[in-house]
């Protein structure tokens, strides 16, 4: 568009014909586009093709894009406060998640993790899952040796604690690495599954309700921000916040039905625990996980126990 | 400004010998994580000498691989297409390299001013490796170290190409 | 200044750089850095200056590189290779360009444990050119098949590129790597041919093998034996569930070296050989560092864009909108890395391609033989570029002279493919 004034370079790790991109993101595009009148232009880079997946935070603080969607957890223990949303139990879907995360934000309790950038909105996505290529999980012995994908450092904790091997890696990454038999199996919702195509490689999936969650955020470059008018710097405060996060969530909500229709179609094993986290076989050990998690920032001096109170009793309350 | 150059080539050079020690590694790493793995699998758990974040270490081992044997090899292991410039004389095509490999200095003396920031940012933000917690900040420190060896390594050559007499012959 | 146009300046100033013998990697590097300054700020692009390179070093994916140069080497140092091609050429008899055939099938058989087509080519030139170049075959042939035999590394599964498409456009990358068998094996038996064409039409590129008995062709395959032995156990290996292809890099590495061992190399030998894996890794990685940066200017110029939104202008036929993008792909190509070429390109022509009604697994093996083709087109052409740092007293210029027979070989494959594409689809 040559008539903008403005030209925003959004970078985004999901493929550019994928739920998320084609629900969230170009919605977003439009929206800022259209109430601006045609004044910011949205350029969009999807598929890592501007930053990759671990390094989409760090573009837009370096200019390198302007506003992108990171996953906090692909930096290890660079936003340990916003990671305990992603705690056992905290939230069973992304409405309540990105409901949780965003009121924290919102409460000021983990907003000095983001003070290199302006975050736009933080969201999460639906629970996490396991999902294997030759072996049926039921009970966490199951698990033992198996390699299995884990997004974040917290959830790595989890997956230890119940005696797999976890392995890093980005969500893009998983499919290659699942084929080439790197790695057993993924832990990812079943919006991951869908739309990193993963349910062609893993045939037992099990359900834990509340095992995980994994949060997102979308952020704007602060001198890109601040460089605007103050009309235009109001459309983008328009385009943000609770109301973006809500819309997050519907997108995400809506790809875990998708994900685990397309099981089930193709006739997949779908294994329910029982009462999920809050199972006697997975509790002790997801329990310790969170202990330890807690504990451990809070001798770092970080607030860990008050954020995760105020997220526990968000999950009950507000963002039921 | 000999004894200088033969220095710092005995920097790179030791650097280089590193980077053949981490190639090694990376077979090692990985041979060791598929044995582990093997025995798990066969004694069915029993012995279970498995390792967490072999990946991760090959994927840095592959890191530093690469960067310590840049310093080395900046002068050494470049591709140039020579179809159109095979009948220029000696000096000119030295002359040409001399500030090709000046300008190798110069992005490795970028490459080091953005690395020596990342040592900072890592070192206040205690970002670390996704499987092995190793703070970030190491990684970093390092590679600005190389990059730097890099940009010292590349103008070196670049003057001696350009003044040296022993170079010309 | 539109970016595009910056994006044009900047690519033109790279080939003139290149032209003037500015090492390739520098001239990728610097056209990166300058364009990306030009038109986002300096302060960004000195920060990719740094974030590019780490996040490409240690990508785990990159690992079997190195390992595949190494496993050569070891191979080399310690006569395996050359027993392997005397063993080959007993086969292949007194057949002028047996050996050339030789060393496209071995890069087929490699292709099916590595999705690289860098990796392919280095592993295998490594082994076959000083063969061939031992055996009096002009350096043109012997490069040209090495670099071309390289290219079936992405299109024989497994493939990073096949992959990526199927990522990119939500396919089923299952579906999309058994699309890639038959036009993968369609390509050695085209190479194959190409080979044979050329040793009738020029009979001095190659020489003729010696004669050989029946014992001796049997003789010949004690040389094959340790090769097929660490190939078998690769394959094996791998298909076992014992370790994965990319593990299987370090772990052949490994067996190799077992057998270098016992036949007699020593520390100072493998000293050697680790130290020549390094040169030849430096030469790659350099390149790939290069590439990174230049990667991030092509995103950000938008020349892909421009181009593909000036076609769409053109109000063209289906066939005639794939023709301009294949074209595209040949242009991009001849200067671009393949992996970032089909990153950048495929999500802004792929609704282009699917409202024209092509079946999209058939488009991804039209595109990825297409963006293979600018592995081994000059200027910038990755194969080329590796089999230079096996055979540095090469000119690049007899390289690509040498490649341009099975450029047209790979043509010929690509109309094959637009015309019956059963060949693609058939399987899946
Ligand atoms: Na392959
Ligand atoms: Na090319």
């Amino acid at each position: 568009n040559a008539s903008a004034e403005y030209t925003l370079r959004f970078s985004h790790f999901f493929p550019e014909v994928s739920g998320p991109s084609k629900g969230l993101f170009l919605k977003w595009a439009e929206a800022v586009e259209a109430e601006s009148n045609g004044r910011i232009d949205v350029q969009m880079y999807p598929s890592s093709t501007l930053a990759k997946a671990p390094a989409q935070y760090d573009a837009v603080k370096n200019s390198i894009a302007d506003v992108s969607v990171s996953v906090q957890g692909y930096t290890a223990n660079r936003f340990p406060l916003t990671q305990i949303v992603e705690l056992p139990g905290v939230s069973q879907g992304a409405a309540q998640g990105s409901c949780i995360v965003q009121s924290l934000y919102d409460e000021g309790l983990i907003s000095n993790e983001y003070r290199q950038t302006k975050p736009l909105f933080l969201f999460t996505h639906g629970p996490g899952g396991i999902h294997t290529t030759k072996k049926e999980i039921k009970v966490p012995k199951d698990l033992e040796g198996l390699r299995i994908r884990r997004p974040t450092a917290v959830v790595a904790k989890l997956l230890e604690g119940l005696g797999a091997q976890p392995v890093g890696m980005p969500a893009p990454d998983s499919y290659q690495s699942t084929q080439r038999g790197v790695i057993d199996g993924v832990a990812l919702p079943w919006e991951g599954q869908y739309t990193f195509r993963l349910n062609e490689l893993t045939q037992y999936h099990t359900d834990v309700g509340g095992l995980y969650t994994l949060a997102f955020i979308m952020t704007i470059n602060k001198s890109f921000y601040n460089r605007l008018p103050a009309d235009l710097k109001k459309v983008i405060d328009h385009n943000s916040g609770m109301e973006w996060a809500k819309k997050a969530a519907v997108v995400f909500d809506d790809l875990d039905d998708k994900g685990r229709a397309q099981a089930i179609e193709l006739g997949h094993k779908i294994t329910v625990i029982e009462d999920g986290a809050e199972n006697p076989l997975w509790k002790p050990v997801l329990y310790q996980a969170t202990e330890d998690y807690l504990s451990e920032l809070q001798q770092k001096g970080l607030p860990a126990y008050k954020v995760y109170a105020r997220a526990v009793e968000l999950s009950q309350s507000a963002c039921k | 400004m000999r004894v200088i150059a033969q220095v710092i080539e005995r920097i790179t050079h030791v650097m280089h010998l590193l980077g053949g020690v981490f190639l090694i590694t990376m077979m090692v790493v990985t041979l060791f994580d598929v044995f582990t793995r093997g025995l798990f699998s066969v004694t069915d758990g029993a012995v279970d000498w498995t390792i967490l974040g072999g990946i991760e270490l090959v994927k840095y081992s592959l890191l530093f691989t690469v960067l310590f044997i840049l310093p080395h090899s900046v002068s050494r292991s470049q591709v140039i297409v020579d179809l159109f410039t095979e009948r220029l004389q000696a000096r000119t095509k030295k002359v040409f390299e001399a500030v090709y490999i000046l300008c190798f200095g110069l992005m490795g003396i970028g490459m080091s001013y953005s690395f020596y920031h990342l040592v900072d940012e890592a070192a206040m933000s205690y970002e670390t490796t996704q499987d092995l917690l190793i703070p970030l900040t190491y990684f970093y420190a390092a590679a600005c170290f190389a990059t730097f060896m890099l940009a010292v390594s590349a103008v070196t050559h670049a003057l001696q190409l350009l003044f040296s007499k022993k170079a010309e012959s | 200044m539109s970016t595009s146009m910056i994006g044009v300046v900047c690519i033109t100033v790279m080939l003139l750089l290149i032209a003037l013998r500015a090492p390739i990697a520098l001239t990728m590097a610097l056209a990166g850095f300058v364009g990306f300054g030009w038109i986002v700020a300096f302060d960004p692009a000195i920060s990719i200056l740094a974030s590019g390179p780490f996040e490409t070093l240690s990508n785990y994916s990159f690992s079997p590189i190195p390992m595949f140069i190494l496993m050569g080497v070891f191979a080399s140092k310690s006569g395996m290779s050359k027993e392997l091609f005397q063993g080959a050429r007993a086969m292949f008899g007194s057949w002028r360009g047996g050996m050339a055939l030789a060393a496209v099938t071995s890069c087929g058989i490699f292709s099916a444990i590595s999705g690289s087509s860098m990796a392919t080519a280095a592993s295998m030139s490594r082994v076959a050119l000083p063969e061939m170049e031992k055996n009096g075959y002009a350096p043109t042939l012997a490069t040209g098949v090495l670099a071309a035999g390289g290219t079936l590394g992405i299109m024989i599964p497994p493939s990073i590129a096949l992959l990526l498409y199927a990522l990119i456009t939500e396919q089923s990358v299952g579906a999309m790597f058994m699309a890639g068998v038959i036009p993968g094996l369609l390509g050695l038996v085209m190479y194959g041919l190409t080979v044979a064409v050329l040793v009738i039409v020029f009979p001095n590129i190659a020489q003729p093998g010696k004669a050989t008995t029946l014992k001796e062709k049997f003789l010949g395959l004690k040389g094959l034996v340790p090769f097929t032995g660490v190939f078998i156990f690769i394959i094996g290996g791998i298909y076992s569930g014992w370790f994965t292809p990319t593990e299987a890099s370090a772990v052949g590495a490994a067996a190799t070296l077992l057998i270098a061992i016992m036949r007699g190399m020593r520390f100072e030998q493998f000293k050697e050989a680790v130290g020549e894996t390094l040169v030849m890794s430096a030469m790659i990685f350099f390149m790939i560092i290069g590439a990174e940066i230049f990667g991030y200017f092509l995103s950000v110029s938008r020349i892909s864009f421009s181009l593909v939104e000036y076609v769409d202008s053109l109000h063209l036929g289906p066939y005639m909108i794939l023709f301009c993008v294949l074209i595209l792909f040949m242009v991009l190509g001849c200067v671009m890395d393949s992996i970032a070429m089909l990153l950048l390109t495929v999500p802004v022509v792929y609704p282009l391609i699917e409202a024209a009604g092509f079946d999209p697994i058939w488009f991804g093996i039209v595109a990825v033989i297409t963006v293979e083709l600018g592995l081994i087109t000059p200027p910038v052409g990755m194969n080329v570029f590796v089999i230079k740092s096996v055979a540095p007293h090469i000119s690049i210029g007899d390289m690509y002279k040498g490649v341009m027979p099975f450029v047209i070989a790979d043509l010929l494959r690509l109309a094959l493919i637009v015309a019956f594409p059963i060949l693609a689809i058939g399987l899946v």
